[in-house]
């Protein structure tokens, strides 16, 4: 187990992608905090991690909302008293071209998506800091390095500046003792997937070399080695997980 | 159990300061693993030095030659069966002022850092394709993403290594075989001990320029070695590993 005694937070892991990065983290042996808006699903999944024999803390909260996300860290102070690893995967996609793309989901997306981001980080931070010691992962998407039009131009928007918020904060953050890395994923099996047509599917497939769709668990794997004591040394790193089907 | 148990690796440039921390990690994960060297002595030292679940077993091989590669994996597939994962580990170096590199040297430094990386995946990766399954992983650099200075041949050939993994994961793709590369930072090596000394003037300029401000340590390498040649990756191909201490996230 490569994360024993450590504390970590998911933001976003109520389902999906999310769930797995806290599953697997608790299989590494960390404590988890399992934050959603979806408060049910998160208490459903920190009831999984306990049922691992981990301590799991199930939190509503609201990242792109300033006081959910602060409320949200000192419930992590006061029932962990430190933070050690926060994954930033928490974020929402909508549909649209540019011009039928309403204002508002414009803003949902840049909020959930980076605000979100950037007010956890921030957050973590402080704690991290203090300890001179943390982990940040942040959950960004191929959409965010080339055009796409499977979603909205928002969601490229938000993801293309979340990579680039990774590297100032790993910038920032080095001399503390502070990673912060992204991994950028494409095509994998989620709820998400599972509402495409077979036409859209079918032309996803043919773009991945690999011919198959990735699974939740396989972006687990590389936040779980991005977040281990192993990876010091990287920071500022984009890990693309995406079958080669883009190779920048 | 390992997160390599039961695997085959061939680790080429295995004699190398990277190479033995590459080998420690790989035997720590349960690999077996064959360290090839151009240099016997160094490959033993090597194998000897990596204890764990997997073994170390040190071959001679010249990887610029065809038949030599050809001979360890007809060895690799006699004794194991098969080849799950390649390193290309070896790797020369030369710094002079680019109008004055000679065509002899320009050579080398693209024979033995490019031509003769090809040269192995093309024998390992036919075998693997047969297998339909193997991990490859090539050693880049700083110098595949940004141009060191008076380095010209040394940043081609790395730059070339980058684009060979993506044209091979992007072709093998289909068989099972990943081609993934490692890029990293500044870390001490036979290759650069002279221009990295510690108080030289590159020395502090590398170190200014890593936000972590130090180099890195081969050991900080491995861990990453060991995840792009383990299952867990199993969806990650054509994709680059940085590990360099924030070196190109950095701007001032």
């Amino acid at each position: 187990m490569r994360l024993e005694g450590k504390v970590a937070l998911v933001t976003g892991a109520a389902r999906g992608i999310g769930r797995a990065i806290a599953l697997t983290l608790a299989k590494e042996g960390a404590d988890v905090i399992v934050s959603d808006v979806n408060f049910p699903g998160a208490q459903q999944v920190a009831q999984e991690l306990e049922a691992m024999g981990r301590r799991a803390l199930a939190v509503r909260a609201d990242v792109s909302i300033l006081s959910d996300v602060q409320s949200m860290f000192q419930k992590v102070v006061e029932e962990f008293g430190r933070l050690d690893i926060l994954v930033n995967n928490a974020g929402i996609i909508r549909r649209g071209s540019l011009e039928d793309h309403p204002d508002a989901d414009w803003e949902l997306v840049l909020a959930v998506n980076l605000k979100g981001t950037y007010y956890c980080s921030r957050e973590a931070a402080r704690i991290m800091k203090r300890q001179g010691y943390g982990r940040i992962v942040n959950i960004s998407s191929v959409a965010g390095k080339v055009g796409d039009l499977a979603s909205a131009p928002s969601y490229g928007a938000s993801k293309g500046a979340v990579n680039t918020l990774t590297k100032s904060l790993a910038r920032e953050l080095a001399p503390y003792g502070i990673t912060v890395n992204a991994v950028a994923p494409h095509a994998i099996e989620t709820e998400m997937s599972a509402e495409w047509s077979e036409e859209k599917r079918r032309l996803i497939l043919a773009q991945i070399p690999v011919g198959r769709l990735g699974r939740p668990e396989e972006v687990a794997a590389a936040v779980a080695f991005l977040v281990s004591d192993e990876a010091g040394f990287i920071t500022g790193e984009i890990l693309d997980l995406n079958g080669g089907y883009l190779m920048d | 159990m390992g997160r390599l148990s039961g695997k085959t690796v061939v680790l080429i440039g295995g004699g190398g300061a990277l190479g033995a921390a590459f080998c420690r990690h790989l035997v720590r994960e349960g690999a077996f693993v064959y360290v090839a060297d151009v240099a016997l002595p160094r490959a033993e030292e090597s194998a000897r030095r990596a204890e764990g679940a997997g073994q170390a077993h040190p071959v001679e091989v010249n990887a610029l030659e065809k038949g030599s590669l050809e001979r360890l994996l007809r060895q690799a597939m006699e004794e194991r069966g098969a080849v799950d994962g390649l390193v290309n580990a070896a790797g020369t170096h030369m710094k002079k002022p680019s109008v004055e590199v000679t065509e002899e040297e320009w050579n080398r430094v693209l024979g033995i850092n490019l031509t003769a990386v090809f040269l192995a995946c093309q024998v390992f990766g036919r075998a693997m394709i047969a297998q339909r399954r193997g991990a490859i992983v090539n050693i880049a650099s700083m110098a595949a993403h940004v141009g060191l200075h008076e380095t010209v041949a040394y940043c081609a050939s790395k730059g070339g290594v980058l684009m060979l993994t993506k044209a091979l994961a992007r072709e093998w793709a289909p068989y099972g075989v990943r081609v993934n590369a490692i890029s990293p930072g500044f870390f001490l090596t036979a290759l650069n001990r002279d221009v990295l000394q510690p108080g030289s003037e590159r020395r502090r300029r590398v170190e200014e320029r890593t936000p972590m401000g130090r180099l890195g340590e081969p050991d900080e390498l491995g861990p990453g070695l060991v995840y792009l040649l383990s299952d867990e990756a199993s969806f990650v191909t054509g994709s680059t590993l940085v590990i360099d201490g924030g070196f190109l996230a950095a701007g001032i």
